[in-house]
């Protein structure tokens, strides 16, 4: 119920990536008209993390009782937080009304850092991370990005993904990409379903995880980045999840420096693929790789139970 | 040779301008395409339409006669379902390429995605590179030329037709087999590469049906499947009929396969009763000639509504679970009640047609009989995503059923136990059946509603999809609705009641504010009109009837329909069996049937105090069980059930005698 959309521009070349993944997912729009997710890898500062945070959802702006006043002290809250850990923030920005995108200098243990924030009533941390900023928020493509100032956003790769919701409207955090909590810069999309979602998160809930939804999307997220953190390299780790997952799925997850694909052994999911010698664009349908190469392209589709990773 | 713009001119109208130029005879070029969705699609004249491009999903899909040359790739289900014509694709093709073609020639000159030539019926498929996944998966016909090499599952529960193999096949699939090609077989295949312009000089390897899947191995042996019960209320567990049908299963060695729906109690319609006494009214037709019964269904995108004389449609009933002769009596009785008749799976024969003024073509996974000018003689669309008698799973046809006519209709192999795919080969999510329905309106032009058939599972989730996805009207279908055939467990325990179902759809409509623009359509047990009362009040926009239609017009619910030798000619392709079925007589039974529900919703609805049914609603409606309040959230008065019970004919004669 979805479409999703990756690009990554190789050897260290940066592009518009904001404004390319964009037009990407609106091309994507009839696939998931209600929210768009965005997932975009900056280059970064050394040593700063960037921090996206939301202290309340659009739909409670509208409706929530004296909301303007609570958004208020829930960011000053957050700012006290930061500051009793030790954390240098060096920049502040509002993204929305509710949403905040901090650049932040901290040497302790961030996972800490980030627990401690996300005890704060309505806040829900997006992202953090040295490259990853990650943005999610009701309405299509160009709404959220012009919400949001994704235009000119310059970065070497980015997911995407435009949702149609059948659970609550209200329920953004249900919506993608993920993040991997805790792990820095692994973010995930995903289109199809697991069938041994269950059984899979109690392993990884056993191994000290922490699920915000029940959307399977996020247990792609963690299952990568736990292998990851156990020493496998991304390919490895996404070949695993092929035999490991169960159902039909098409996902794909990026890290600060790389893109991977990965497809199910049913095949039953679209993806399309096209890949030169500098960039690489996937999406669930080719009009959305279109959408942004308005000269003749290769495409094809990946074959079933295959991985790709590209580097940045 | 005229030029379309994609850069600046919508699908819509693009194929409005190709079908214009068409009837001219003027071949049309398209330059930037730009990878659209849906190019080409519902022509039915013999031009060539050249795409300066790459095509999106379903280019020239649900077209007959037209050529198309797309220079680039194509994406997902190229020439979906086209009769004659032809396709050529100068790159690649996404998955289900030549999907259900029935006489097509469908060319991809590089490699194709997975599952190519999914339950193609006639035609050739080439592929002058390397095939994905499971190429052929269950085709009934046709021919499949792959040049290059082809991938797993080779011809996976393929039931006819061939695959030559130029290259090397990872693996075969499920019930297919390598045998040597004939002379003559190969000379055509090199003739065909000729004509397409495409070089390969090597030896084939050739993929058959094995036949060892095609027929249930052990017949079920006669015996009256008459629904048991083992509930909380019956002691005797272990009785006869439970031991019979473990008996029975010891000897096939399988699941049973019945005919007609759920038998076991659940909670209905008549566990909810009326908040006021109706029982009073003796409204006589003259009284009742100002209540409105007119109901319109599909209209939320401006196509031209069905219009229907009273909330009620008949059921959707394949020709071919049904003989010819009662689709010809349901489809008059249809014309004479003022109500639509519904093709079913199977296709729309020409006297169905011709007998009903209102008729809904139904499209299903195996797009068995359905094609594109079909399609354009229909008054709606419906895409049947599951019933309500086996949600999830594909219709049965056994073998008795699938004679030479209805084969050629179905373009099948005749005499297989036909099983239909469980799922549409281009529908694997909410976000393909968006460019499905998509496909289905620019093929009729946007003039006809289209519609969902559901059963009752997941519909909570599923109501929203079919709104989202921007459905005209959906068809939900309870666990209580008939079958032509499945295991008697499916029919016991898959679904969810009638009652739930309606529940839970207008609880998930509201939950996204859905308004009513989406006509929700009810059906699964409904039996007079008392219960297209109770449907309506609570909250559907129509209702439509299947069992009770046959059993008007015949039917002695033997539930043995799937055996295909039907005592009364109902459920039946024999001629001797179809002999006994009167058309006329029958068609007048339902008709009169269908009358007698008109007064009867009528005449409630004016003794509930209104002029229209539409205005009848929750307020109008107790639970006479606390079930049935759990499900519906009606107030739970059992003191009704008391009240508005029938009297016994002891009680009927003391009344009269005291």
């Amino acid at each position: 119920m979805c479409g999703i959309a990756g690009l990554i521009w190789k050897g260290g070349v940066t592009s518009d990536i904001g404004s390319e993944m964009t037009q990407m997912l609106q091309a994507l729009k009839h696939r998931g008209p209600d929210s768009t997710g965005f997932a975009l890898y900056g280059k970064g500062e050394e040593g700063v993390y960037v921090l996206r945070f939301k202290v309340a959802e659009q739909e409670d702006m509208k409706t929530g009782f004296d909301i303007h006043k609570q958004v208020i002290e829930r960011k000053a809250m957050v700012d006290t937080r930061l500051e009793e850990m030790g954390a240098d923030v060096t920049a502040r920005e509002d993204a929305t009304e509710y949403a905040f995108r901090y650049h932040f200098k901290f040497g302790g243990d961030l996972k800490r850092l980030i627990d401690f924030i996300e005890d704060i009533e309505g806040v829900e941390i997006l992202s953090v991370g040295k490259g990853l900023e990650l943005i999610k928020d009701l309405g299509d493509a160009a709404i959220v990005a012009e919400q949001y100032g994704l235009k000119g956003f310059v970065g070497t790769h980015a997911i995407g993904h435009t949702r149609m919701a059948t659970e609550s409207d209200v329920d953004i955090r249900s919506a993608h990409p993920y993040w991997a909590y805790p792990f820095n810069d692994v973010s995930v999309v995903h289109n199809g379903q697991l069938t041994n979602y269950w059984t899979k998160r109690r392993d990884l809930e056993r191994r000290g995880h922490r699920f915000m939804s029940n959307c399977d999307s996020e247990l792609i997220a963690v299952y990568v980045a736990d292998r990851i953190d156990q020493g496998d390299e991304l390919e490895s780790a996404m070949s695993r999840s092929i035999d490991e997952l169960d159902g039909v799925f098409t996902y794909l997850v990026a890290t600060s420096d790389q893109l991977g694909m990965a497809k199910d052994v049913m095949a039953a999911k679209p993806m399309v693929l096209y890949e030169s010698d500098e960039f690489v664009g996937l999406a669930s349908e080719e009009v959305a790789i279109r959408s942004i190469f308005p000269r003749e392209i290769d495409t094809w589709d990946p074959y079933q139970g295959e991985v790709k990773v590209w580097a940045a | 040779m005229v030029t379309i713009d994609l850069s600046h001119t919508s699908i819509t109208d693009a194929n409005q301008q190709i079908r214009d130029w068409a009837r001219d005879g003027q071949d049309v070029e398209i330059i930037n395409p730009d990878a659209r969705h849906n190019i080409g699609v519902g022509l039915v004249d013999p031009i060539t339409v050249r795409i300066k491009g790459s095509a999106g999903y379903f280019c020239g899909g649900l077209s007959d006669s037209a050529h198309y040359e797309i220079e680039h790739n194509a994406g997902w289900a190229v020439g979906d379902n086209i009769y004659k014509g032809s396709v050529v694709v100068g790159g690649n093709a996404g998955a289900i390429a030549g999907v259900a073609i029935r006489g097509a020639e469908i060319v991809v000159r590089g490699n194709m995605g997975s599952r190519a030539g999914q339950v193609m019926k006639a035609g050739t498929l080439c592929c002058g590179g390397n095939a994905a996944f499971m190429a052929g998966y269950m085709m009934y016909g046709g021919r499949i030329i792959i040049l290059g090499d082809a991938a797993e599952k080779v011809g996976q529960d393929m039931s006819a037709g061939e695959i030559f193999v130029g290259g090397n096949i990872k693996s075969l699939g499920n019930d297919t087999m390598i045998v040597d090609m004939e002379a003559h077989e190969r000379d055509e295949i090199m003739a065909f590469l000729e004509r397409y312009k495409l070089n390969y000089r090597g030896d084939f390897t050739k993929v058959v049906n094995a036949g060892k899947k095609l027929r249930y191995a052990n017949a079920e042996p006669r015996s009256r499947p008459q629904p048991f019960f083992v509930s909380s209320k019956s002691s005797n567990y272990w009785n006869p009929k439970v031991q019979e049908d473990i008996w029975i299963k010891g000897e096939v060695g399988r699941y049973r396969i019945r005919g007609y729906g759920a038998s076991k109690p659940v909670p209905h319609l008549n566990d909810i009763a009326f908040a006021k006494d109706v029982s009073g009214v003796a409204a006589r037709p003259e009284e009742l000639k100002d209540i409105n019964l007119k109901t319109t269904v599909g209209g939320r995108f401006g196509a031209k509504p069905l219009s229907l004389s009273m909330p009620v449609m008949i059921a959707p009933m394949s020709f071919g679970a049904l003989s010819r002769s009662v689709k010809i009596a349901l489809a008059r009785a249809s014309r004479l009640s003022g109500i639509s008749e519904n093709t079913g799976e199977g296709g729309m024969l020409d006297e169905q047609r011709a007998e009903a003024d209102q008729l809904i073509f139904q499209c299903l996974s195996g797009r068995l009989g359905w094609n594109v000018k079909d399609m354009q003689r229909a008054d709606a669309i419906e895409i049947y995503i599951s019933q309500g008698a086996k949600p999830g799973l594909g219709g049965q046809l056994m073998a008795k059923k699938v004679t030479p006519e209805l084969a050629a209709i179905r373009g099948i192999p005749v005499g297989i136990d036909l099983r239909s795919p469980s799922r549409h080969p281009d529908v694997l999510g909410a976000d393909d059946l968006v460019i499905k329905l998509q496909e289905f309106r620019e093929a009729t032009f946007h003039k006809v509603p289209i519609g969902i058939k559901m059963g009752a599972g997941r519909v909570n989730d599923d109501i929203k999809i079919a709104y989202k996805d921007g459905f005209d009207f959906v068809e939900l279908d309870g666990l209580q609705g008939s079958t032509g055939a499945a295991s008697t467990e499916v029919l016991e325990n898959v679904g969810i009641p009638t009652l739930s179902g309606v529940q839970e759809a207008i609880d998930g409509l509201a939950e996204i504010d859905a308004g009513d623009d989406m006509d929700l359509v009810m059906m699964g047990g409904i039996k007079d009109g008392v219960d297209v009362v109770k449907m309506l009040a609570l909250g559907a926009d129509c209702t439509s009837v299947g069992t009770s239609a046959i059993i008007a017009g015949g039917c002695i619910a033997c539930m043995q329909c799937h055996v295909g030798t039907c005592p009364v000619g109902i459920a039946t392709q024999d001629p001797e069996h179809e002999a006994r079925y009167d058309i006329d007589r029958q068609s007048m039974n339902m008709h009169r049937y269908f009358e007698s529900l008109r007064w009867q919703i009528a005449a409630i609805t004016k003794a509930l105090g209104y002029d229209d049914v539409h205005k009848v609603n929750r307020g109008d409606l107790v639970a006479l069980t606390p079930e049935a309040a759990d499900i519906t959230g009606l107030p739970f008065r059992p003191e009704h059930r008391e009240t508005r019970r029938p009297l016994t004919g002891l009680e009927l004669l003391d009344r009269q005698a005291g």
